[in-house]
């Protein structure tokens, strides 16, 4: 059963809002109920914080005029509280700067409360999507590792890691990914412990996900990993190719 | 240092005589001691590091072990071996034997950069040792044979010459002068040339002045000399520096007055035409209320709302947005790139919730970086008219830049970052690896890449720590 929990300023918005959620709720027999409806950030977050929130469902006014939070803010609470949930935002406005909520939050939509029957059919279909999200979501289950970059937590899915490097800089250490590269702080052999299986540390600078070697040059003592070289240690050598004859 | 080598070594003969003469062996080494650090404080100083209080440490555990070792090998007999292998006067192995210690500390201490240590510490060291050389000149003429003079006199020495050291490194600005070197990008040979140039140039002096004979003019006046010309040099280069930084200051400044004043024209245009229309509508809204025909007065209504954002609101989100950056240098160049995006048709989405003054990083290096930013994304979707969003959001532990744009080619992680690689060909592709160096030299600023769902995403997080 998703709990929904709605804060708006607003008691008539509020209202239609919760309204029209439950509406949907009853058409489409969803497996949801409204857990609370709030004008104020506070009670909501004192609520949720009573209780360990697991995959809720928020729906956020995003112009609220509480001195404390605004609609960004409350969001970035919630999002600690509940990592796992899903916010949506209300807005009057269209130009909404929603990159930013994204970025900071990973909202997953907004809505424009602009005329009641477009509230109506948008809180209709973000229902619809937010369901259907749950459903791949569930089936998806490819594990990730999560590195810490600049106060942003980043997930990436382990089959697409290649490999991690030491940075120029000290403490520093960059994961080269199929689609990404992230310089976060932190260490190969903290990292190497982390990540389990499937991954070594190769050189000191150097560890490499085994199943992404293209080629070994042991003459140079080098390794292709993800269309790069990495140099292979001495101590290394024989620990590598043991771990690949497996 | 050989100077002081023959005294130390003179020194330690004394000891077994006379014992008061130890102390002047450890006034000799502290005094040096001292005039090394000042050359790695300077080293950071000018390089842009901040100063680390554990690595000075470091540097003095190195100094003492190089002493060490240069008593333990007799680093002097290698000197004349090598001189007579090589037929180089040994003076001129003098010199270098201080660079090279200089700069093994450096690299493994401060920078592994070996271009930039290497004309930095040659740079560093010979200044500070022509600097010494002078003073030493003096304190030798003054103290003419009196050994124990010449030691007294050691102490004002070595605080005049580390007074020296940071009048000149920080009234001339040299930080600000380095900054300008490094972004000429010169090549490694040529910066290898300057580096020898300059070695070989302070043992040249040093020779002349050991090998002459010590009257005021052969001993001190050579150095004065070259100090002076040095200080002028430098004053009239952060001169030119300094006025380049204001002309390219205030161009940008007008260019962004400029282009403020032609928006907002425009917004005033658009509210012209609204007017008339708003009012319109409202007679025909007026007429619909009194018929009673509601349905009617709800899309006349709605129409109006679109009409307002998409002749004026969309204007007036941009400037809205423009507003909240409160770093001029930073609106001027968003400005430029909006000029740039609205002649190659390319849609722009930024958004600046809130307000951002203030980030803990030079102004000019996150111009730089924004650029690049935005010079990759408008080269990839200028062709296709594509979409590229910015946003910039200021928040309690520092500020986030996102630039995205959509993605019409294969990418690959790796390559892009290497120096030399462009789409475009030719010299263009300077733009990820010179971002990487500028990024680099910050501990505060980190740099995440991503390509989701055919858009490649560069994130910058400039923290306060």
């Amino acid at each position: 059963m998703l709990e929904i929990l709605i804060c708006d300023d607003e008691q008539s918005i509020l209202d239609y809002i919760r309204t029209e959620i439950e509406k949907q709720i009853l058409i489409h027999e969803y497996d949801m109920k409204v857990k609370g409806s709030y004008t104020s950030p506070e009670d909501l977050l004192h609520d949720l914080a009573g209780r360990k929130g697991r995959q809720n469902i928020y729906f956020l006014d995003v112009e609220l005029k509480d001195s404390d939070y605004d609609g960004f803010l409350l969001g970035r609470e919630i999002r600690r509280l509940d990592p796992n949930g899903t916010i949506v935002y209300v807005t009057s406005f269209r130009d909404l700067a929603y990159k930013t909520f994204q970025y900071h939050i990973e909202a997953f939509d907004y809505i424009v409360k602009d005329s009641p029957e477009q509230l109506s059919s948008s809180i209709g279909g973000c229902l619809k999507s937010i369901v259907q999200r749950l459903k791949e979501e569930a089936k998806e289950a490819s594990v990730c590792y999560t590195c810490r970059s600049g106060e942003k937590l980043y997930h990436i899915p382990i089959e697409d890691i290649y490999y991690f490097e030491t940075s120029s800089r000290s403490h520093c250490v960059i994961l080269h990914g199929r689609n990404q590269r992230i310089e976060f702080s932190g260490n190969l052999s903290d990292i190497e412990q982390e990540i389990g299986e499937g991954f070594l540390k190769i050189h000191r600078s150097y560890l490499i996900a085994l199943d992404k070697i293209e080629s070994i040059d042991l003459k140079h003592n080098e390794v292709k990993v993800g269309g790069s070289i990495c140099a292979i240690s001495r101590r290394m050598k024989s620990h590598l190719l043991e771990k690949i004859g497996q | 240092m050989k100077l002081r080598m023959r005294w130390i070594r003179q020194a330690a003969f004394c000891y077994i005589r006379n014992r008061g003469d130890n102390l002047k062996l450890i006034i000799n080494v502290f005094g040096n001691l001292l005039w090394v650090l000042s050359i790695f404080w300077a080293y950071q100083k000018i390089s842009g590091m901040k100063v680390s209080q554990k690595k000075m440490g470091g540097v003095v555990l190195l100094y003492f072990l190089t002493l060490l070792i240069e008593k333990l090998i007799h680093v002097d007999k290698l000197v004349l071996y090598l001189s007579q292998v090589t037929g180089i006067h040994p003076m001129l192995f003098l010199g270098l034997e201080i660079f090279v210690v200089c700069w093994i500390i450096t690299l493994l201490l401060f920078d592994r950069n070996i271009k930039r240590s290497m004309f930095l510490t040659a740079a560093v060291c010979t200044g500070v040792q022509t600097i010494f050389l002078a003073l030493n000149g003096v304190v030798t003429l003054v103290a003419d044979g009196d050994r124990q003079l010449y030691y007294f006199l050691n102490f004002p020495m070595t605080a005049l010459l580390l007074a020296a050291v940071y009048l000149i490194v920080e009234k001339l600005n040299l930080a600000r002068l380095f900054r300008e070197f490094e972004y000429r990008n010169t090549s490694f040979p040529v910066t290898l040339g300057i580096t020898l140039f300059i070695l070989l140039g302070y043992d040249m002096l040093s020779y002349l002045m050991t090998a002459a004979s010590r009257s005021i003019w052969t001993q001190m006046l050579p150095c004065l000399f070259i100090i002076i010309i040095f200080t002028l040099s430098m004053v009239y280069l952060l001169n030119i520096v300094s006025l380049k930084d204001k002309k390219k200051y205030s161009d940008m400044m007008l260019r962004q007055q400029e282009l403020y004043i032609q928006d907002l024209e425009k917004i005033q245009q658009n509210m012209r035409v609204f007017k008339h229309d708003y009012k319109n509508m409202m007679s025909s809204i007026y007429l619909q209320s009194r018929e009673g025909n509601t349905e009617e007065i709800e899309k006349t209504i709605s129409r109006m709302i679109d009409d307002f954002d998409e002749e004026i609101g969309k204007k007036m989100n941009l400037t809205n947005q423009l507003a909240n950056i409160q770093m001029n240098e930073v609106k001027s160049l968003i400005y430029q790139k909006i000029t740039i995006m609205n002649q190659l048709h390319i849609t722009l989405h930024l958004e600046v919730l809130y307000p951002v003054c203030d980030v803990k990083m030079n102004v000019m290096d996150l111009c730089r970086v924004l650029g690049i930013l935005l010079d990759n994304a408008i080269e990839e979707v200028k062709d296709q008219q594509g979409d590229i969003n910015v946003v910039l959001s200021s928040q309690e532990e520092g500020l986030h830049i996102i630039v995205d744009n959509q993605l019409y080619h294969e990418v690959n992680m790796t390559d892009i970052f290497k120096e030399g690689c462009s789409t475009k060909g030719g010299q263009r592709g300077m733009g990820l690896f010179s971002l990487g160096k500028i990024i680099e030299k910050y501990p505060n600023v980190t740099n995440a890449v991503q390509i989701k769902n055919h858009r490649f995403i560069q994130e910058i997080a400039i923290l306060k720590e």
